[in-house]
C-alpha cells in the first residue's frame, strides 16, 4: 500500500508542480529564468530527484529562477521527501509553515506534506497537529488525500467509529475513497469486527472508474477477504471471492492456491486439483507454486488415486531437489559477489539498467529469484537506495572532470582577471577575482575528494548489507524448499508403507 | 523428566533470545546505514549546488554561453524518440527519449539539450527530430534557425507544438531574451 501512496504522492507533487508552471510561470513570461525553472521539472519527471534538487537549490541561491522563493521552498520540501531525505523535508516544510509571508494555501499545503511524512513515519501525535494545520485553505486537488490521511489517523489510534464516519468526506469515484475502504475494512477485520470489515472490503472498486490501479486494489481486497473466509471456515464464500481475482494480475497465484484450499475444506478434492494443477505447472521459484506442487499429490491421495499421488510426490521431490541445487548455486554466487556484480556493479545504474540486467538473466534461477525479490517492497527500497548511491558516484566522476576543465579555463586567464557577474545575483559581491575562483575550485576539489572517499566506504558497506539481505532471503527460500522436500518424502514413505501393508 | 523439560525450555528461550538479539542488531545496523546514506545525500546535494553555480560561471560564462532548450506543448501529433542538434554543421547534442521524459515535456518541463561556448557572431542551428507522427507513422523533421550572438548569453528555445488545422506537429525555434 505504501507503494501506492508514494505513487499518489508523486502524482500530487506533479499536479502541484504543474500548477506552478501553468499558473505562475509560463503565463508570466518566456525568459531564460522560466526555462531554468522548467528544467528542474525535466529532472523531476524523469525521476532524477538529485538533479532536480541541485537545479532548484542552485537556482534559488543564484536567483536564476523566476517566481517567489516561498513556493520554491515548498517544492524543495516535497522533493527532499521524494529523495528519501525525510529530515531535510521536515525542516524545509516546517520553515514553510512558520513563514508569515506565505499564503494560507501554501502553508496548508506544507502542513499537508508534513502530514504525509508523519503518517509514513507513524508519528501519530505530529500527524494530528499537521492535519489540523492543513485543514484550512488546502487546495481542492489535495482534499481527498487529506481526508484519507485524517481517516487513517483515527484508524492508527484505533478509533474505528470516528474513522468510519470520515469515509463520507472523501469523494466517491476516487482512488483515495477505495484505498480508505480497503484499509478501514482491514482494520475492522483485525479488530475482530469481521462483518463491518467484509462489507467495506467487498465494496472496494465498486462504482469507481476502471483503471489498473483500482483493479489491482480490487484484486488485493479479494485476496484479503478470500483468505479471511478461509480462516473462518466459510469455504464457499472464499471460492466465490477468490475466483474473481484476475488471472493475469499479480495476485493470481495466491488466489489459485486459496481456491484449492477452499475446495479441500469442502472435501471437494477433484475441484481443488483444477487451480492447483494450473499453479503447479508454473515456475517453481514462486513460493505459491512450491506449495501447489506438494498440494496436488495430496489431493490425489485424498481421491484414492494412490499411483498418481506417488508419481507426483516423486516428481515433487525431483523438482524440489533441482531447485534446492539451483538455490545453492545462487547462494554461492551471491556470496562470491559474482551475480551481484553482474547485475549491480556499473558506473551508474538506473531503473532501466537494472531491468535490462535482470531481463538478460531472467532465464537463470538467480535472475528469476531477483525479479521476484524486486517485487517486494523492502527490496525495492534497498535497490533504490543503492541506485541513488551509484548515481552519486557517477556525479563525483562528472564533477571531477568539470573541475579539471574549470582549472584549465582559469589558467588561461590573466592574473588580474575579474568576473563581472551580469546575472544580477544579489547576495554576493558583484565582482570576483580570478584568485577567488581558483580558491573556490580548490575547495570544491577537496570536498569532492572527501565525499568520494566516504562514498566508496559507504558503497562497500551497503553492498555487504545488500548481500546479507539477499542471502538471508535466499536462505529463507531454501528453508521452505527443505521443508517441502521433507514433507513430500514423508508423504511418499507413508504411501509406500500403506501400499506394502496392502500387499502383505 | 522434569529437568529435561526445563533444559528444553531453557534451550528454546536461549535460541529465541539469540534470534531476537541478532534481529535487533540487524535492524540497528540498517538504521545506522540509512542514516549514513541520508547524511551523504545531503552533503552531496550541497556540493552539487555549489558545483552547478560555479559551472555556470567558469565553464559557461555569460559572455560566451549558448544554451538550447527543448519544450513540447501537448504533443498529440508527435511522439518524440530522438533529437539531434547541429551548430554550424557540427553535431553538438544527440538525445534519445523515454516515455517518462516525453510525459515530462507534455507537463511543462524543459530540457537544456545543449550548452556550450561560442564567440560573438552569426550561427546556424539545425535541429532534427525523429519519432512517431500523426497516426503513429514514422516521422522525421529538420528545422533550421539562424541566430546572432552579441556580447551576452544566447538562449535558444525549440518548442514542439500541435498544428490543429493541419493535424501536424510544428517545430518553432526562437531566441529567448
Amino acid at each position: 500500500m505504501r507503494h501506492c501512496q508514494i505513487l499518489c504522492l508523486k502524482i500530487s507533487i506533479i499536479c502541484l508542480a504543474f500548477g506552478f508552471l501553468s499558473n505562475s510561470v509560463v503565463a508570466q513570461s518566456k525568459g531564460a529564468k522560466i526555462l531554468n525553472y522548467q528544467e528542474v521539472f525535466y529532472h523531476f519527471y524523469r525521476k532524477d530527484e538529485l538533479n532536480a534538487i541541485i537545479s532548484l537549490t542552485a537556482g534559488i541561491e543564484s536567483a536564476s529562477l523566476p517566481g517567489n522563493i516561498v513556493s520554491n521552498n515548498l517544492l524543495l520540501g516535497s522533493m527532499y521527501y521524494m529523495y528519501g531525505l525525510q529530515d531535510s523535508a521536515e525542516k524545509a516544510l516546517r520553515k514553510m509553515v512558520n513563514n508569515n509571508r506565505a499564503k494560507a494555501s501554501q502553508r496548508a499545503t506544507a502542513w499537508f506534506y508534513l502530514s504525509k511524512l508523519y503518517f509514513d513515519q507513524g508519528r501519530n501525535k505530529n500527524l494530528a497537529v499537521a492535519l489540523d494545520g492543513a485543514s484550512k485553505s488546502l487546495p481542492a486537488s489535495l482534499l481527498n488525500e487529506f481526508h484519507y490521511l485524517k481517516g487513517m489517523y483515527h484508524v492508527n489510534v484505533n478509533q474505528l467509529g470516528v474513522a468510519s464516519r470520515l469515509l463520507q468526506d472523501i469523494e466517491r469515484d476516487n482512488f483515495w475513497y477505495e484505498l480508505y475502504k480497503f484499509n478501514l475494512g482491514t482494520a475492522y477485520i483485525r479488530s475482530k469486527k469481521g462483518d463491518a470489515g467484509i462489507e467495506l472490503i467487498h465494496s472496494v472498486g465498486e462504482g469507481s472508474e476502471e483503471s489498473e490501479k483500482i483493479l489491482a486494489l480490487q484484486d488485493k481486497a479479494k485476496i484479503v477477504l478470500g483468505y479471511y473466509f478461509l480462516r473462518n471456515s466459510s469455504a464457499g464464500d472464499a471460492v466465490e471471492t477468490l475466483q474473481n481475482v484476475r488471472l493475469e494480475g499479480p495476485f493470481s497465484h495466491k488466489a489459485l492456491l486459496g481456491i484449492g484450499w477452499a475446495f479441500i475444506n469442502k472435501k471437494q478434492f477433484r475441484k481443488a486439483l483444477v487451480p492447483w494443477t494450473t499453479l503447479a505447472e508454473k515456475s517453481i521459484d514462486q513460493v505459491t507454486v512450491q506449495e501447489a506442487i506438494l498440494a496436488v499429490p495430496f489431493a490425489y491421495k485424498e481421491l484414492g488415486a494412490l499411483d498418481n499421488s506417488m508419481r507426483l510426490y516423486e516428481n515433487a521431490i525431483g523438482n524440489y531437489r533441482q531447485f534446492e541445487a539451483e538455490l545453492d548455486i545462487a547462494i554461492k554466487q551471491v556470496k562470491d559477489k559474482k551475480f551481484f556484480n553482474e547485475v549491480f556493479q556499473r558506473n551508474y545504474i538506473d531503473d532501466f539498467s537494472i531491468t535490462e540486467s535482470l531481463l538478460k538473466s531472467k532465464d537463470s534461477t538467480q535472475g528469476k529469484l531477483l525479479i521476484d525479490m524486486l517485487a517486494q517492497k523492502e527490496f525495492q527500497v534497498l535497490f533504490n537506495i543503492y541506485r541513488d548511491l551509484q548515481q552519486l558516484k557517477s556525479h563525483i566522476l562528472d564533477w571531477s572532470n568539470h573541475l579539471a576543465s574549470m582549472e584549465i579555463n582559469l589558467g588561461l586567464l590573466p592574473e588580474d582577471q575579474n568576473f563581472a557577474l551580469s546575472d544580477k545575483p544579489r547576495k554576493r559581491p558583484f565582482v570576483k577575482t580570478k584568485r577567488y575562483y581558483e580558491e573556490a575550485v580548490l575547495t570544491l576539489t577537496d570536498r569532492i575528494k572527501l565525499q568520494d572517499d566516504r562514498l566508496n566506504i559507504l558503497l562497500g558497506m551497503y553492498e555487504t548489507f545488500m548481500q546479507e539481505q539477499i542471502l538471508s532471503e535466499l536462505n529463507k527460500r531454501k528453508e521452505y524448499i527443505v521443508t517441502y522436500l521433507s514433507q513430500s518424502r514423508f508423504a511418499l514413505a507413508e504411501l509406500l508403507d500403506e501400499a506394502q501393508g496392502d500387499i502383505q | 523428566m522434569q529437568s529435561r523439560m526445563i533444559f528444553k525450555i531453557t534451550l528454546v528461550v536461549a535460541i529465541l533470545f539469540k534470534l531476537s538479539l541478532s534481529l535487533a542488531e540487524n535492524k540497528n545496523s540498517e538504521i545506522a546505514l540509512k542514516q549514513h546514506v541520508a547524511t551523504i545525500k545531503e552533503e552531496m546535494l550541497l556540493l552539487g549546488r555549489d558545483m552547478k553555480m560555479l559551472e555556470d560561471i567558469l565553464l559557461y560564462p555569460e559572455k560566451t554561453r549558448v544554451s538550447v532548450y527543448l519544450t513540447m506543448d501537448v504533443g498529440r501529433f508527435f511522439s518524440l524518440d530522438k533529437a539531434k542538434i547541429l551548430i554550424n554543421g557540427e553535431v553538438v547534442s544527440e538525445q534519445a527519449y523515454s516515455n517518462r521524459e516525453e510525459d515530462g515535456f507534455k507537463k511543462g518541463a524543459a530540457q537544456r539539450i545543449f550548452v556550450g561556448n561560442y564567440d560573438d557572431g552569426k550561427y546556424d542551428l539545425v535541429a532534427i527530430f525523429s519519432g512517431k507522427g500523426p497516426r503513429g507513422r514514422a516521422f522525421k523533421r529538420g528545422v533550421e534557425y539562424k541566430f546572432d550572438k552579441r556580447g551576452e548569453a544566447a538562449t535558444i528555445k525549440i518548442n514542439i507544438l500541435d498544428d490543429l488545422r493541419k493535424q501536424q506537429p510544428i517545430f518553432k525555434i526562437s531566441q529567448v531574451k
